[in-house]
């Protein structure tokens, strides 16, 4: 159980990495102190491989220095304040009852899925366990995880340059420990989900508490949601970087001139979602971009800097990895001919229309709520929907990744997006919460709106 | 820091309020179910338990270091051998266990056996001995000539 003690270091660590470089209040410096913490871990741990040191009492001298110089670092920082506690009895307070309860309905969820499957689902044996089971091997066997051999060289669970931030945190608490404990992989995913459910939650509770309950509640019902959270996957670990970067980014545009620390913030998000998945790389691009064009140079290199530990981690590792991905082409004249093949846009298209479908069932499907919600509401004034509508950037930018992958894939492709849309889905879904709810006006200006439209047509 | 007062929230969106609060609950409700549901249906759906039980006594005989082949009486094009050899890996791990397509022939091998078959015919087939069957299908094999 001393895994225990490793996880309350890189909480604790990342909690006050995320205090200095994020101006969101107390809970949200809690959720991305989940993602700073869980990403310079993996990150340190994966340079201790490298450097054949990953012996365990130097992993904890590590886990030690990382606590102790975020703490350093951060001790000073101002914290923004929480939102005021509602009323038992108010609107919001009965919104926050409601939220309480999907979380109980979520907790009662995740329990019944871990105790039937306590390894997680099929990525987690086939890529992101195994892989942390390898490097957990520590100095002799840790690069048996980039190897196109460990998955058993088949399309599905062979991926040797895939990122590792999931597997090397997994594996660094599996070498404190010297065990290989199923409970520190779904500690690792229940601590990712609650983080992403805060930061949407603390992100918007700056706008409106009642907003932000809203949102939560939708995400807290959002079935695919739920049904990721006991898989041990990395894709909630991807939504959270997602969604870390934007909210970060959106905080940073707000200022004039945008922090250092958010900037340097935003970028550490980037590269951790770079760290995490292929899908995470054209994300990081597309940010990098838009900071160029919204943030000018001076955003542009800040948010580089933030995110360069996490890129050059990701970068030795492609170059460490041994083998290629099955399901990629051999050649530009293959993945041409696939590309060009219209009947293959329109399959991809459509399965990445039914993953979103199946985010919910229909009858409370979160598309669905958010309309309601728009419709009751309504939306701010387009001019201020436009000066945000570069966040969305990256989020397309990591759907038309996959949409790529897509068309030119060489696995089955009605299996490849069986396998994988849903959990794209998974994976922007949160930010694009975030950004709807950004777009609505609040309740207090709603109802001024409703008071002056019934004022009028007496 | 916005507020939203009770006064301020009119009627009809409280009404929008409680919709969304209550079906969202309920949709939390009917994830809940559908989990109770497939976890009655499919308990260790990919064998993962199962297997960490069955391999466990020969872990204790081979190194971590170890690579190994793998031999079953599953047809690698069925689609059940992905899931048994990966459970069986995964289980085994650090220790690598090469897949069907690796020409590779390591010291040692691992057996994974779905049914009651001539193990040591099995092994033969492959240039491997018998050296320990542990039970359930598990078999361990050294290379023919090692001892």
């Amino acid at each position: 159980m001393t895994w225990i003690l490793a996880l309350i270091l890189t909480l604790v660590g990342g909690w006050f990495l995320a205090r200095r470089l994020c101006p969101v209040h107390r809970s949200g410096v809690a959720a991305l102190g989940v993602l700073f913490g869980m990403g310079a871990v993996s990150i340190l741990f994966f340079l201790l491989l490298v450097c054949n040191l990953a012996q365990a009492p130097v992993v904890w001298a590590m886990l030690v220095a990382f606590a102790v110089g975020s703490a350093a670092i951060g001790w000073r920082s101002p914290v923004v304040q929480g939102a005021t506690r509602p009323g038992l009895f108010s609107v919001t307070g009965m919104l926050a009852c409601a939220l309480a309860l999907t979380v109980v309905f979520l907790t009662l969820d995740v329990a019944t899925s871990i105790r039937a499957n306590p390894a997680g689902e099929w990525d987690a044996m086939a890529i992101w366990n195994l892989r942390a089971r390898f490097l957990a091997g520590g100095p002799e066997l840790w690069q048996r995880a980039l190897l196109a051999e460990s998955g058993g060289a088949m399309a599905g669970a062979s991926h040797p340059g895939y990122p590792l931030l999931l597997s090397s945190f997994i594996a660094a608490l599996w070498r404190v420990d010297g065990s290989y404990s199923d409970a520190v992989p779904v500690a690792a995913g229940v601590l990712i989900a609650a983080a992403v459910l805060l930061l949407l939650i603390a992100s918007l509770a700056r706008r409106s508490l009642a907003l932000a309950v809203l949102a939560g509640l939708i995400l807290g019902s959002t079935e695919l949601y739920a049904a990721q959270i006991a898989s041990q996957n990395s894709d909630l670990l991807l939504a959270l970087s997602f969604l870390g970067a934007i909210v970060l980014l959106d905080a940073a545009a707000q200022a004039e001139p945008p922090g250092i620390a958010t900037l340097l913030g935003a970028g550490c998000a980037i590269g951790l979602a770079a760290w995490t998945k292929n899908e995470g790389i054209p994300f990081a691009a597309a940010v990098l971009a838009v900071t160029l064009w919204r943030l000018r140079w001076r955003g542009f290199g800040f948010t580089l800097a933030g995110a360069a530990p996490a890129l050059i981690a990701t970068v030795v590792l492609k170059l460490m990895a041994q083998g290629s991905e099955r399901v990629l082409p051999q050649s530009a004249g293959e993945a041409a001919s696939k590309f060009a093949d219209p009947s293959r846009w329109w399959q991809a298209f459509a399965g990445l229309a039914d993953a979103f479908f199946q985010l919910g069932p229909i009858w409370a499907h979160p598309v669905l709520l958010v309309a309601l919600l728009v419709f009751t509401l309504r939306l701010i004034p387009a001019q201020q929907i436009r000066s945000r509508l570069w966040l969305a950037i990256p989020i397309a930018a990591a759907l038309a990744g996959d949409f790529g992958v897509y068309l030119i894939t060489t696995a089955d492709l009605k299996w490849h997006i069986g396998t994988s849309a849903t959990r794209l889905a998974v994976q922007v879904w949160p930010a694009i919460l975030f950004l709807a709810f950004c777009c609505l006006r609040v309740p207090s200006d709603a109802a001024l709106i409703t008071e002056r439209w019934k004022k009028g047509s007496r | 820091m916005a507020h939203d007062s009770v006064r301020s929230v009119d009627g009809r969106l409280k009404a929008a309020f409680a919709a969304v609060a209550f079906l969202a609950t309920g949709s939390a409700l009917n994830s809940y179910f559908v989990s109770e549901r497939n976890a009655a249906q499919f308990p260790d759906t990919y064998g993962v338990e199962r297997a960490q039980v069955r391999f466990s006594p020969l872990i204790e005989r081979v190194p971590p270091n170890a690579v190994l082949a793998y031999i079953t009486d599953v047809d690698p094009a069925q689609p059940t051998f992905a899931a048994s050899f990966l459970a069986a890996q995964y289980a085994l791990a650090p220790r690598l266990v090469l897949g069907p397509t690796s020409s590779q022939k390591p010291e040692w091998a691992v057996g994974n056996f779905s049914a009651q078959v001539d193990y040591s015919a099995a092994g033969r087939a492959r240039g491997y001995d018998l050296v320990s069957d542990f039970g359930s299908g598990v078999v361990l094999f050294r290379r023919s000539g090692n001892r």
